[in-house]
């Protein structure tokens, strides 16, 4: 189990430095109306949407901590509190809200990442951080926005790192129809134990006369 | 698990926001940055193919245009044999930026654009010159166009540079163009102290182009430079960054300044400011009084182009020492 783990945790680690690499190097290059993509805050989401509530949280406070590594303005640890809260935002849907489906992860991705940002706004501006609210609500929601559809776009490969690096059996993603490697967490679990029941009350029984 | 992280992130920006520039966090940034910055730099040039791919296919049209348009320059550069020695030998003057007018005897270190952040909140670039260089956070970068930004994180041979469009960056600016602004005799930044002012804002409203700031100034400076303050009568006031792409807005000019778009701002190097008067900023493009307000909404255009960046100069300058 510790070996298992200790596999897991590197195999996060590697695709976290991987991806602050990518970040770093030709993150400004792919700028969209001046909006570059966030790679770490994409990372945290798609833990949280392969691992889990507690894997995104962990994950994203990693990811985050390495994002604060190579900022200025910020103070160190506003990008780990945001990446945390964005990750355990979406794990914590993952787990009682919806059934992680592939199809869907660009969708979760985006929408992951407008929750990143505007955290990170926002705790950024109760800590004092005032610039960052300084070019205005539009500014912000345009940039929130962009950063998400550039998410949504980069979310299906990033997923599926994400969730090898995680390991199938802690929950990966589904196909449309499936049922995930390690079976349904436990909220869904009791759900769909009450819909089936609901189902074979519902079929009448056949009996063949002979 | 997620208490215990939040309580953890929470202590390290409480902490880091404490420290403001001194702290073991910036320490740390900088030795992060230094273990970075070759596995980066090798990293860029083996990704940069795929970088410069995908930054094409995002600019396809934009590039497009400007490949027309730069045709259509080297034709009429072509034709005009006079014309073209003489921009010839002006950008050479701009590449060599050995001779900046407005740096008067301020001693520079010139630094090549070695990266730029990919933060949206931050915009940065990173210059090759570093503490082992003489390089300290606070310095002013220059380029032959102006005032670029300033020293926000300087490691042992790397520096970071905050941009003037960066949201929260201010500088002091004042108007060249009026008729009370400051000669162009003005020789720029000197060696010596950087000199002290006090001013009084008083508001007029008579509808009349005069100036509302009055100062006085008080200069401690040895040097025998032409200018070193804000003149008294200049219009005045601060440039702030409104994020990438947009224009930077000046506050604390009240309604009826003379000010109008098409004037050049140059810093005003008033007291508490982190900039040596005199050099170029930018140039105003609108003025709007907002109906019943104080002060003039006015925005404003850096005469540098910040996404182009290829050679800077960072002024071995602070307030203090001069």
């Amino acid at each position: 189990m510790n070996g298992r783990r200790g596999k897991t945790a590197a195999k996060v680690a590697l695709l976290l430095v991987v991806g602050i690499f990518v970040q770093t190097t030709f993150g400004a290059d792919l700028r969209v109306d001046n909006v570059a993509p966030d790679f770490m805050l994409l990372l945290s989401v798609c833990a949280g949407l392969a691992g889990g509530a507690q894997a995104g949280a962990v994950v994203g406070f990693a990811a985050g901590l390495l994002s604060d590594l190579f900022l200025q303005a910020t103070p160190f640890g506003l990008s780990a509190l945001a990446a945390c809260l964005a990750g355990f935002t979406v794990g914590w849907a993952r787990d009682n809200l919806f059934q992680p489906r592939l199809l869907l992860s660009p969708v979760v991705a985006g929408a992951g990442t407008v929750v990143g940002v505007a955290s990170f706004v926002v705790v950024g501006y109760l800590v004092g951080q005032a610039q960052l609210v300084a070019p205005g609500k539009t500014w912000l929601v345009e940039q929130a926005v962009i950063e998400g559809v550039l998410s949504a776009f980069f979310a299906l490969p990033a997923v599926a790192l994400m969730a090898w690096a995680l390991g199938a059996s802690e929950g990966a993603l589904s196909a449309p129809g499936e049922v995930p490697a390690g079976g349904l967490p436990p909220a869904r679990r009791s759900r769909a134990a009450a819909r089936s029941r609901r189902r074979r009350r519902a079929v009448p029984r056949t009996t063949t006369v002979r | 698990m997620l208490v215990v992280l939040v309580l953890l992130g929470v202590s390290l920006v409480t902490l880091s926001a404490r420290s403001s520039g001194r702290g073991i966090f910036d320490q740390v940034r900088g030795y992060a940055r230094d273990v970075a910055d070759p596995f980066q730099s090798a990293a860029h040039a083996a990704l940069q193919p795929v970088g410069d791919f995908l930054a094409g296919a995002l600019d396809y049209r934009s590039l497009e245009q400007e490949n027309q348009l730069l045709r259509r320059e080297v034709a009429a550069s072509e034709t005009a044999q006079a014309q073209a020695a003489a921009e010839q030998a002006q950008a050479e003057q701009v590449l060599a930026q050995a001779h900046l007018d407005y740096l008067g005897e301020v001693p520079t270190v010139p630094a090549q654009v070695v990266g730029v952040g990919s933060a949206n909140f931050e915009q940065t670039i990173e210059v090759d010159r570093g503490s082992a260089e003489g390089v300290a956070v606070g310095e002013p970068v220059v380029s032959a166009g102006g005032l670029v930004g300033t020293v926000s994180a300087v490691s042992t041979h790397l520096a970071t540079v905050t941009l003037l469009d960066a949201p929260g960056f201010t500088v002091g600016v004042e108007v060249v163009s009026s008729p009370a602004a400051p000669s162009s005799g003005r020789k720029g930044p000197s060696r010596g102290r950087a000199p002290t002012s006090t001013g009084t804002s008083t508001s007029t409203s008579t509808g009349t182009s005069t100036p509302t700031l009055t100062s006085t100034s008080t200069s401690t400076s040895t040097s025998t430079s032409a200018g070193a303050s804000a003149q008294a009568g200049a219009v005045v006031g601060a440039a702030t960054g409104q994020g990438a792409g947009n224009a930077l807005s000046v506050q604390g000019v009240d309604v009826g300044s003379d000010i109008k778009p098409g004037d050049k701002l140059v810093t005003s190097g008033l007291q508490l400011e982190h900039f040596p008067a005199g050099i170029p900023v930018g140039t105003v493009t609108s003025v709007f009084s907002p109906p019943g307000a104080l002060q003039l909404a006015i925005s404003m255009k850096p005469f540098v182009d910040l996404d182009n960046l290829g050679v800077v100069q960072v002024l071995l300058w602070s307030a203090q020492s001069g």
